[in-house]
C-alpha cells in the first residue's frame, strides 16, 4: 500500500521578500546588513521562498544540494555595495534539504556549512547545513520525554565464524526489561549510526512508553567494512541468521517465530536486510528498509552507482526477474529528493506482487539519518505496533 | 460529578472513575463510605507489573488483597500446557478476527468518506446512505460480539478449564479471597489480559449473583428475552473501577484511539464485557483518546453504541451507577450528535433514525475517516 503523503496546502509568502526589501533600501551598506542578519534565522524561509545568504570578500559563492533532477549546484548573486550574496531558491512545503555553502576565491575552491545555519545534521561521511522549508517540523517524540522510561543499551561482542571478525553490536532492552516476558527482535544494520544520528534510541524509548510501539530487543550490529558486507554477502546473511539470532536466542527472552522478527536498515543497510530475508527463507517476516539502494537495471548492466553497486545490481535485477515473497510485511520508505526514489518506487509493485503486505511511505527529504529518524515512529510502530489501543488507564 | 453516598452494604454499586494519575481514590472511598473496608484489588491489566500495587493498596487504605489473578494465569499456563497451547489458539483466531472485522470496518469508514464527499443534489439521499453505513458498521460490530462469543463458547466447552485442577485450584482461590472482601477495586492497563485473567478465574459470578431468571422464559411460554433488556446480575460488593476495569464491567468493551499513528482510527468492539451493566459503554481518557472536536467521528460512535451510552470517564470523573446498573441522570455521555451531554438528556434527545452527518465535502475528513 502507497501512502498519499498529506502534505497541506503552502501558504503563499505576501508582499515583497525580506532580501528585495534589504535590496530596494538606501543607503545600503556593512551597518543596514548588519542590522538585516541580526536575529533572523538562515535561510530566511517566507512561505515557498528560501534565501540562502553568504557574507564574505570572495569571487563566486553557491548553494550545493543533492536535490534530484534538480540543478545542483546554484549560485548566489552579489548585492552591490556590500559583501552579501544571496540565492532564492523554491521549496515545497515541509522539506527538509540538507546543504553547504561553496565558495570560490580565484582558483581555491571550498566547501563548507553554511556560517550563518547553526542547524546542522550529522552522518558518517560529515556534517551538513540544514535548510527546514516551511511547515517542518522536528517531530516531539525524537526528542528526551522527561517521563519516558528509558531503555538501557548494552555492548555485545560475538565472533562470528561467517564473517571472520569479531562483531560489535548494542543491544536495547526496553525499561523494566523482564527476563519472565518475550519480546520481539529488531535487528538494525549500521547500528551505531541509527543510534547517533537518527537518535534510535530515544525514539525507542519515547514510542515505547507512548505504548506506540510494542517493547522491543533491538540489536545494533556494525558492519566492518559495509560496502563488502552488505551488498548481497552470503556470510553477512549465515552470520545475521545463523550466528547472531541463536545466540541472542540463547540469551535474551525473544518471541521464536518469524512474524516476531524484523530486519532493519537504509541505503545499503536496506539491501542487507533485503538479502538476508532472502537467503533466509521463513526466518525473518517483517523488514524496515528505508531508501535502500535497490539499484537494479532493465538494458545492459551500466547502472551508473560505481563498483559497490554491481553486486546490488545482479541480486535486484535477478530479483526483478523472479521474485519471490521475502518477508509478510515490508515498510519501505524514501525521500523523493534521493536519487533512490526511482528504483524505490518501482520495486513496491514488486514487493507487493510476492503478496508482502507492503507500506511504502515518501518524505520530502533526501538521503540522510535525519529523513531515516523522522520515519522511525510510521515504520517501527507499524511493524511492532503497541498496545495502545488496548490498554486504558 | 458527586458520588452517591449510600450505606455501601445495603445496595452495592459499581462506581466508574477517571484514570488515576492524580489519585482520587482516597476522596472517592471516604465518600462511598468504605474507608477502612477490606478491599480486592485486580490489577491483571499491569500484567508483568501486577503486584506492584502498594501505592493503591495505600490508597485504598491499606487493608487490601491483591487477588493476582495475572500471577496465577501464569500459574495455570504453566501446570496445564494443553490449555494454554489452547488458549493461545484461541487468541490467534480472536485476533484474525479482529483483523478481518476491522477490514470491514475500513472499508464501512471509506464508504462514508466517498458518500460524504458527493456534491449533494438531494442532500436527504445522502443523509440516508450514511445512515445506512453506520447501519453496517452496527451489523458488523453485533456479527463481530457474537463470533468472539461462539469462539469463547467453543472453546470453554471443548477444554472445559472450569474442570481442569489448576483452574478450579485458582478459581477456590480467587473465590476465598473475593468473599473475604468488602469491596473489589479493578484498575486499568491492557483490557484483553484483564478480561481474560477475569474471565478464566470466573470473577462474573464472584462480583455479582446471577440475574433472576424469566419463569415465563423458562417454561417456554414467552420467547427469549434480548439479554439487554434482563435486569444486570445483583452486584454482590461495591466495585471501583477505572481505564480497562470499567470499560471490562459493561456489556461490550469498544476499542478506541483517535491518535493511533498507524492504525486506521475507527473504533472497534473487542468482545462482550462481565455484563455487570446495562446499556452503558466505558469510555476511558476520551480528551486524551478521541478527537473530542470532531463531532462527526463522535456521533458515529455514540451511534454505533445504541441503545448504550459511551460514558465519558475523564480525569476528575466520578460516575456512581444505580442499583440496576444504570447511568444516573447527571453522568456525562456522547450524544448521538457527537456533542457531551447528560444521560438524562441523551434518552430526550434520542432520534435513532436520525444520523448525526452533515453532508457534502468538508475539510474535516469525516466520523472515522482520517
Amino acid at each position: 500500500m502507497t501512502l498519499p503523503t498529506p502534505y497541506p496546502i503552502q501558504r503563499q509568502h505576501k508582499g515583497k521578500l525580506a532580501i528585495n526589501v534589504l535590496r530596494s533600501s538606501e543607503p545600503l551598506g556593512t551597518a543596514e546588513v548588519e542590522e538585516f542578519l541580526a536575529g533572523r534565522d538562515i535561510p530566511i524561509v517566507e512561505g515557498p521562498k528560501c534565501t540562502f545568504l553568504y557574507r564574505g570578500e570572495v569571487d563566486a559563492v553557491a548553494v550545493r544540494h543533492r536535490i534530484v533532477n534538480q540543478p545542483q549546484h546554484v549560485p548566489m548573486r552579489r548585492i552591490e555595495g556590500t559583501d552579501l550574496w544571496f540565492v532564492v531558491i523554491e521549496l515545497p512545503a515541509h522539506s527538509r534539504v540538507e546543504y553547504q555553502i561553496e565558495v570560490r576565491v580565484g582558483a581555491v575552491v571550498e566547501t563548507f556549512n553554511d556560517p550563518l545555519n547553526p542547524h546542522v545534521a550529522h552522518s558518517p561521511v560529515g556534517s551538513s547545513s540544514v535548510l527546514q522549508a516551511s511547515g517542518y517540523e522536528t517531530p516531539a517524540w525524537v526528542l528526551p520525554q522527561p517521563d519516558a522510561r528509558p531503555g538501557e543499551l548494552v555492548d555485545w561482542v560475538l565472533p562470528s565464524t561467517a564473517l571472520r571478525r569479531t562483531t560489535h553490536n548494542r543491544i536495547y532492552l526496553p525499561a523494566r526489561f523482564r527476563r519472565s516476558s518475550h519480546y520481539p527482535l529488531l535487528v538494525v544494520h549500521d547500528g551505531d549510526d541509527y543510534i547517533t544520528y537518527s537518535a534510535m534510541k530515544t525514539v525507542l524509548d519515547n514510542l515505547i512508553h507512548n505504548l506506540d510501539m510494542a517493547e522491543t530487543i533491538v540489536v545494533f550490529t556494525n558492519s566492518g567494512d559495509r560496502l563488502k558486507e552488505y551488498p548481497n554477502y552470503a556470510p553477512h546473511a549465515r552470520y545475521i541468521t545463523r550466528e547472531l539470532l541463536p545466540a541472542i536466542e540463547a540469551e535474551l527472552p525473544v518471541v521464536r517465530r518469524s512474524d516476531s522478527r524484523c530486519l532493519m536498515g537504509a541505503s545499503f543497510g536496506a539491501v542487507a536486510s533485503l538479502s538476508t530475508a532472502y537467503r533466509s527463507r521463513g526466518t525473518w517476516d517483517n523488514l524496515l528498509l528505508q531508501s535502500g539502494s535497490f539499484v537494479f537495471t532493465d538494458i545492459g548492466s551500466d547502472h551508473g552507482g560505481g563498483p559497490a553497486f554491481d553486486p546490488v545490481m545482479k541480486f535486484m535485477n535477478r530479483y526483478r526477474a523472479k521474485p519471490r515473497r521475502v518477508a509478510d510485511r515490508m515498510y519501505i520508505s524514501c525521500g523523493i529528493y534521493e536519487p533512490l526514489i526511482v528504483p524505490n518506487r518501482s520495486m513496491v509493485p514488486v514487493f507487493e506482487s510476492t503478496g508482502a503486505k507492503v507500506r511504502y511511505v515518501e518524505a520530502r527529504d533526501g538521503h540522510s539519518w535525519e529523513n531515516w529518524r523522522d520515519r522511525l515512529r510510521d515504520g517501527l510502530s507499524w511493524i511492532f505496533p503497541g498496545p495502545q489501543k488496548l490498554v486504558y488507564e | 460529578m458527586p458520588a452517591e453516598a449510600e450505606p455501601p452494604d445495603a445496595d452495592p454499586r459499581i462506581t466508574f472513575l477517571g484514570p488515576q494519575r492524580t489519585p482520587r481514590v482516597p476522596h472517592v472511598v471516604r465518600h462511598l463510605g468504605l474507608r477502612g473496608r477490606r478491599f480486592g484489588m485486580i490489577t491483571a491489566g499491569w500484567r508483568d507489573r501486577e503486584t506492584d500495587d502498594a501505592l493503591l493498596s495505600d490508597l485504598l487504605g491499606g487493608n487490601t488483597v491483591n487477588l493476582g489473578l495475572w500471577g496465577l494465569m501464569q500459574q495455570v499456563w504453566e501446570a496445564d500446557p494443553e490449555l494454554a497451547a489452547a488458549d493461545h489458539r484461541r487468541r490467534t483466531v480472536h485476533t484474525e478476527m479482529q483483523e478481518l472485522y476491522l477490514i470491514g470496518l475500513e472499508q464501512a469508514n471509506e464508504a462514508a468518506r466517498r458518500i460524504r464527499l458527493h456534491e449533494p443534489r438531494d442532500p436527504r439521499v445522502v443523509k440516508e446512505s450514511l445512515m445506512d453505513v453506520v447501519d453496517i458498521m452496527r451489523t458488523l460490530d453485533q456479527r463481530h460480539v457474537s463470533r468472539v462469543d461462539e469462539l469463547n463458547a467453543d472453546f470453554y466447552e471443548r477444554y472445559q478449564p472450569q474442570h481442569r485442577d489448576a483452574v478450579v485450584a485458582g478459581r477456590f482461590r480467587v473465590g476465598r479471597a473475593v468473599a473475604d472482601c468488602e469491596a473489589i477495586a479493578i484498575t486499568g492497563g491492557h483490557v484483553g489480559v484483564l478480561m481474560g485473567a477475569m474471565h478464566v478465574f470466573n470473577l462474573g459470578p464472584a462480583l455479582a449473583s446471577p440475574a433472576v431468571p424469566d419463569p415465563l422464559e423458562d417454561a417456554g411460554l414467552r420467547g427469549a428475552t434480548d439479554p439487554d433488556d434482563l435486569p444486570p446480575p445483583r452486584l454482590l460488593r461495591p466495585v471501583l473501577a477505572w481505564g480497562a476495569g470499567a470499560m471490562a464491567l459493561t456489556e461490550r468493551i469498544v476499542l478506541f484511539y483517535d491518535h493511533a499513528v498507524t492504525s486506521p482510527g475507527v473504533s472497534e468492539v473487542l468482545m462482550g464485557g462481565l455484563g455487570l451493566t446495562r446499556g452503558v459503554v466505558a469510555l476511558p481518557s476520551p480528551r486524551e483518546r478521541l478527537d473530542m472536536r470532531d463531532r462527526r467521528r463522535l456521533g458515529v460512535l455514540a451511534r454505533r453504541a445504541l441503545p448504550r451510552r459511551g460514558v465519558l470517564l475523564d480525569q476528575r470523573t466520578t460516575v456512581t451507577l444505580t442499583a440496576d446498573g444504570r447511568l444516573p441522570d447527571d453522568a456525562r455521555v456522547l450524544g448521538s450528535d457527537g456533542i457531551v451531554t447528560t444521560y438524562r438528556q441523551s434518552l430526550l434527545d434520542e432520534a435513532p433514525t436520525e444520523p448525526p452527518l452533515a453532508v457534502g465535502p468538508t475539510g474535516a475528513g469525516g466520523e472515522e475517516v482520517r
